[in-house]
């Protein structure tokens, strides 16, 4: 069996709480790219319990073919039982290149994958490319703090799988019109597998397990406030509007904030509708993380920081006059 | 191999969100000329940024020796073992 | 946790693992905690174990298929290098095939090897577990440790620290003094996959059989520095480290000298086209015996690493850990046979270590640290003067052997001094007697 047997780009579409991941409708329009590079098909695959109903829209977001694999047994997520229906279909469908969301589900799931089938895996990729000549799909991520950007090929396996962080690849515009196939893949749960019973979802009220992406608002601190006096400004702010904290780069260093809440090209990328960059110079590192946020309001004492480049509103001057001036403003016109 | 990402790139490690090295004082840096963490770190965890005038810490290849704990002439790098089950993973050793 | 155990452990190390051998053999409720994935995972070593040593904990251990062996060494090289050649002597015997007398091995596996003897037998080994502080009663006696973990106290009547060369843990508890620089070596190392039969075939060697090689000279960018290169069964490790007061002023970064390492004319061709696997740096503990810190205390003994054992001469330091954990351990089961915890009765593990091979060496050879940081020509004009002097000895150029001779001594009088040279074998005699 030769490699030109394997053929097209699946994406897993991930499924929780009754609602597609958007991660996988990104994937589904970065798998499009890539698919029309290699001159081939796009498909995805949803596993779970009532998915069907996601075929059409996965459709409309790029995929010719869906694979769904539709059970009782699938309706909460296990490892084994999920990567098993996975590697069934792969092993039968054989598509060339496998993306998946770098959510906590798509890490523990991808790597579970790549084990049984002895497929390279490059993990929380930034960008996804197809190598003009050998047609190898080059996986670019970056590595130890942003340092260095290394690029990624598989030299010998199938399929090339490749995990993507949410919100990295841009949601592609639906087209209601498009037509495909779905398939229908029966792959039986073994009741041996189910070893583990879901009994009861409880919502996560940690403050430390916060998902900035999801934040409305986000103050971000940099080097110029990289300091406990700084942090505790940031966290006053962020209180009084309702705000999640995150930074750049030196926050992570000066231990203020865990590295899953840096915003970067080592980071996430985050499109809140306020971000507050405080005392942030605006290197292209950072930029690339948050520059498509609705508002930026940037706080910098240099005038000349290239932050103010994209910001909505610039401040120049130092955190310490300005954050206070603000919650003391924003304390009045709410009455907080 | 010519350089220490690619030797880096070899070792395995269970990376972990929170830094366990720290510069206790910027400042001091400033005034530190032979800044030799920067040379005897085996891992290049330590990077003087010209821009912004401070040393970047790179911790997440960090092989945990030791040497710059007691090998900056300032005792100025806060140093922690990572959290267990983090930091470098030997295959090897 | 509100459970006691007889004795906690600090490191699954050789040290550790040792003395949870030994101690758990004899029905002592045995906790060992390691903050690495598993035991091995933190572990750096050239390197080789001594199979005598480990047999006294698990006899003929090298007839099981399991046990990770990688080369049996029956050949063992001493090289003086500088940068373009280098001088060898070796000693290679049939006598130490089978049974073997040293054995190469990787760390990651082997020390996970030789964990899981400690718990067949009973030892409960806790991972991912950072020991973050030492717990003390009112009078001072160590009663148990803290760990990283959520209500992670653990209490025991007895302790044994066997973390490291470098423990921060003990420094803190002020049971050992910070480390100085001048008494460690910092080295690093890769391991380069070769395959089983190339190995075998560019060391010269049998099927499953090894070499290693000590390098002494200018290699270390003229620093107080050893390099190494050892066969295993796929893989070759070459490592080169200096005394790290030195790296503090150098020029050179340890990446970079491990690269030129590579390139030297002993080493090349041993490593050329090969692949490296892994990228590792860590600590020998170099000062000697007078930078050892008390071995034990109020409740609580030190072994392996963290007690600065290490006989740079003959490469001992993971034996010397496992010696001392093994006496730890059985200093430990003595200690509660006899109910007796105090710092009294664990001067046992202290007159052990003495009456030992252990203690022996480690006396016999204090001087060895200082002989070579103090006596820098050993790295710079020595190895350019022993260089010059085999070329010019082997180099038939048509000068008569007679006028080859007086080229020699006037070399050495030049780049060394003949008085130098006398006084330094002097000082060596005398380091090592």
């Amino acid at each position: 069996m030769s490699d030109s047997d394997w053929k097209d780009v699946l994406v897993f579409i991930e499924v929780s709480d009754d609602k597609v991941q958007e991660v996988g409708f990104e994937l589904l329009g970065e798998a499009r790219k890539l698919a029309t590079k290699l001159g081939q098909n796009v498909s995805a695959i949803i596993i779970g319990y009532d998915v069907e109903k996601f075929a059409k829209d996965c459709i409309s977001n790029g995929a010719d073919t869906v694979y769904i694999v539709d059970d009782p047994g699938y309706k909460d997520y296990l490892t084994k039982t999920y990567s098993k229906a996975f590697v069934q279909v792969v092993e039968k469908f054989k598509p060339d290149i496998v993306l998946i969301g770098a959510t906590p589900l798509g890490r523990d799931l991808s790597g579970a994958v790549a084990t049984v089938l002895k497929a390279g895996l490059t993990a929380d990729c930034t960008g996804l490319d197809i190598d003009d000549k050998t047609l190898k799909l080059l996986s670019t991520r970056p590595t130890f703090g942003g340092n260095i950007m290394a690029t990624i090929y598989c030299q010998k396996g199938k399929p090339q799988m490749s995990t993507v962080r949410p919100k990295v690849m841009k949601m592609p515009d639906p087209d209601l019109s498009r037509s495909g196939k779905v398939i229908k893949e029966h792959v039986s749960v073994d009741p041996k597998d189910l070893t583990v019973k879901i009994l009861q979802f409880i919502s996560d009220d940690c403050r430390d397990q916060i998902e900035i992406e999801h934040a409305k608002v986000l103050i971000a601190g940099g080097r110029g406030c990289a300091s406990p006096a700084g942090m505790e400004k940031l966290k006053e702010l962020a209180k009084t509007i309702g705000g999640e904290i995150c930074g750049s780069r030196p926050m992570v260093e000066n231990g203020l904030i865990p590295s899953n809440r840096q915003v970067g090209q080592t980071g996430k990328t985050v499109v809140p509708r306020v971000y507050f960059a405080v005392g942030i110079s605006g290197a292209i590192q950072h930029l690339v993380g948050m520059q498509n946020s609705n508002v930026i309001i940037a706080i910098n004492t240099d005038p000349n920081a290239p932050i103010f480049k994209v910001a909505t509103v610039s401040i120049v001057g130092s955190w310490q006059n300005a954050i206070p001036k603000i919650i003391e403003e924003i304390k009045k016109r709410t009455g907080r | 191999m010519s350089k220490i990402e690619d030797k880096l790139y070899t070792t395995r490690f269970k990376v972990d969100k929170f830094t366990h090295l720290k510069i206790a004082d910027g400042s001091i840096c400033l005034k530190c000329e032979a800044k030799p963490c920067t040379i005897f770190c085996p891992a290049a965890v330590y990077v003087w940024d010209e821009e912004e005038n401070h040393i970047r810490i790179v911790y997440e290849g960090c092989l945990e020796c030791g040497s710059c704990r007691i090998g900056c002439p300032y005792t100025n790098i806060t140093w922690n073992f990572p959290r267990g089950g983090f930091g470098v993973q030997y295959k090897y050793g | 946790m509100e459970e006691t155990f007889d004795l906690i452990i600090v490191g699954a190390g050789p040290a550790g693992i040792s003395a949870a051998i030994v101690a758990a053999r004899a029905g002592l409720k045995t906790i060992v905690f390691e903050r690495g994935e598993f035991p091995g995972s933190k572990n750096v070593f050239g390197g080789v174990v001594y199979v005598n040593e480990i047999a006294k904990l698990i006899p003929e251990f090298w007839k099981d298929k399991t046990a990770p062996i990688e080369r049996i060494i029956t050949d063992s090289r001493i090289v003086f290098a500088n940068d373009h050649g280098a001088l060898q002597v070796g000693y290679k015997t049939d006598r130490f095939a089978d049974p073997p007398n040293v054995v190469s091995v990787h760390r990651a596996k082997w020390d996970r090897w030789y964990a899981k003897k400690a718990q067949e037998v009973g030892a409960l080994i806790v991972t991912n577990t950072v020991v973050e502080d030492v717990l003390r009663d009112q009078t001072g006696k160590v009663i148990g440790v803290r760990t990283g973990r959520p209500d992670g106290d653990v209490l025991a009547k007895l302790t044994i620290f066997c973390d490291g060369v470098q423990s921060p843990l003990l420094v803190r508890a002020g049971i050992r003094k910070e480390v100085l620089p001048e008494h460690v070596a910092l080295s690093v190392k890769e391991t380069i996959l070769l395959g089983e039969e190339e190995v075998t075939k560019r060391f010269g060697t049998k099927p499953g059989e090894g070499v290693t090689f000590e390098i002494l000279g200018s290699l270390a960018d003229k620093m107080d520095g050893v390099s190494i290169m050892y066969t295993n069964r796929e893989t070759v490790s070459i490592g080169i480290g200096a005394n790290l007061r030195q790296w503090m002023d150098s020029k050179v970064t340890p990446y970079d000298m491990i690269d030129k390492y590579k390139e030297h004319p002993l080493i090349k061709p041993f490593v050329e086209g090969g692949q490296t696997k892994e990228y590792v740096a860590h600590w020998l503990p170099e000062g000697g015996y007078d930078t050892m810190p008390k071995i034990y205390g109020n409740g609580y003994m030190l072994a392996g690493d963290t007690s600065m054992l290490f006989n740079a001469l003959h490469r001992e330091g993971t034996n010397l850990a496992q010696a001392t954990g093994r006496m730890a351990g059985e200093t430990a089961v003595a200690a509660f046979k006899y109910n007796d915890m105090s710092e009294e009765f664990l001067k046992m593990y202290d007159n052990l270590t003495k009456a030992s091979f252990v203690m022996k060496d480690m006396k016999k050879y204090r001087g060895f640290g200082h002989l070579l940081f103090d006596n820098k020509m050993i790295f710079s004009t020595l190895p350019e003067a022993v260089g010059d002097m085999c070329e010019e000895m082997l180099a038939v150029d048509g000068k008569s052997k007679k006028e080859k001779q007086k080229i020699i001594v006037r070399n050495i009088r030049k780049k060394v001094g003949l008085l130098k040279l006398l006084g330094l074998a002097w000082r060596g005699w005398r380091a090592v007697r």
